[in-house]
């Protein structure tokens, strides 16, 4: 893969990331206080399941990428940012799962149980997401 | 007790089941692989495995719930403890032993 259109991708999969985490903070506030789902809440759902999933089939394309022409420098000069790079793959993909699943619970099944155990995912998804992203900071500034 | 069916279940089942299957198949490569920068590119990518494996775990545990649950109403407060206890050692674990 051409370096400049590499970083660029790398670029991209950061901010929609990062938008993504935005949106999901919305239902992870506003599903408490809904007895039916609101249109906005349906939609800030939608749209923080689309962007994460986005972000994350990203990560994976340009994964072979990094490990071929990105790990080896980083290895040489800044292993930590290597082992760093590391833990923020693992925890993406729990950060992926839980949204996916704390998404479909909200948006799928009615219902203040289901409602609670779909926030307590879309949380977690959203907790891990922050994790990722400090950490995706970090090894883009090494 | 209150009624929670058994899709939903299946569901958060899936994803606890990921969550776990992932973590495990990290902390056994994590015992058995070369320290980092003495391989450098291997034929296979062990990340894309463990992705597929734990979405395999995860499909195989949400269809067994589903399938073999046999009780319509479930408790659902040590669920969302159950839930967040994994996700956190997960979390905790992965960070330790990247």
């Amino acid at each position: 893969m051409n370096p400049f259109f590499y970083e660029i991708c790398t670029r991209i999969h950061g901010h929609i990331a990062i938008l993504g985490l935005a949106v999901l903070l919305h239902p992870i506030l506003s599903l408490p206080k809904q007895q039916r789902l609101r249109r906005g809440t349906k939609w800030s759902i939608w749209l923080s399941m689309l962007f994460v999933l986005c972000a994350y089939a990203m990560g994976l394309w340009l994964y072979p990428e990094y490990r071929s022409a990105i790990k080896p420098r980083l290895i040489a000069d800044h292993i930590a940012m290597a082992y760093m790079f590391e833990r923020k793959e693992h925890l993406a993909f729990l950060c992926c799962f839980s949204v996916l699943g704390g998404g479909l619970l909200s948006l799928f099944f009615d219902g203040s149980q289901s409602r609670t155990v779909a926030r307590v995912l879309l949380l977690w998804g959203w907790i891990c997401g922050v994790l990722v992203a400090g950490m995706g900071i970090l090894v883009a500034a090494a | 007790m209150k009624s929670f069916p058994r899709l939903p279940m299946s569901i958060v089942c899936a994803v606890m089941v990921a969550t776990l299957s992932y973590t495990i198949q990290r902390l056994v490569d994590a015992q058995n692989e070369p320290p980092m920068g003495t391989v450098l590119l291997q034929a296979s990518i062990p990340y894309y495995w463990r992705i597929a494996m734990s979405t395999l775990h995860a499909l195989a545990a949400g269809i067994l719930v589903y399938t073999l649950s046999p009780k319509r109403n479930v408790n659902i407060v040590p669920m969302v403890w159950c839930l967040s206890f994994v996700f956190l050692v997960c979390i905790a674990s992965l960070i330790a032993i990247p």
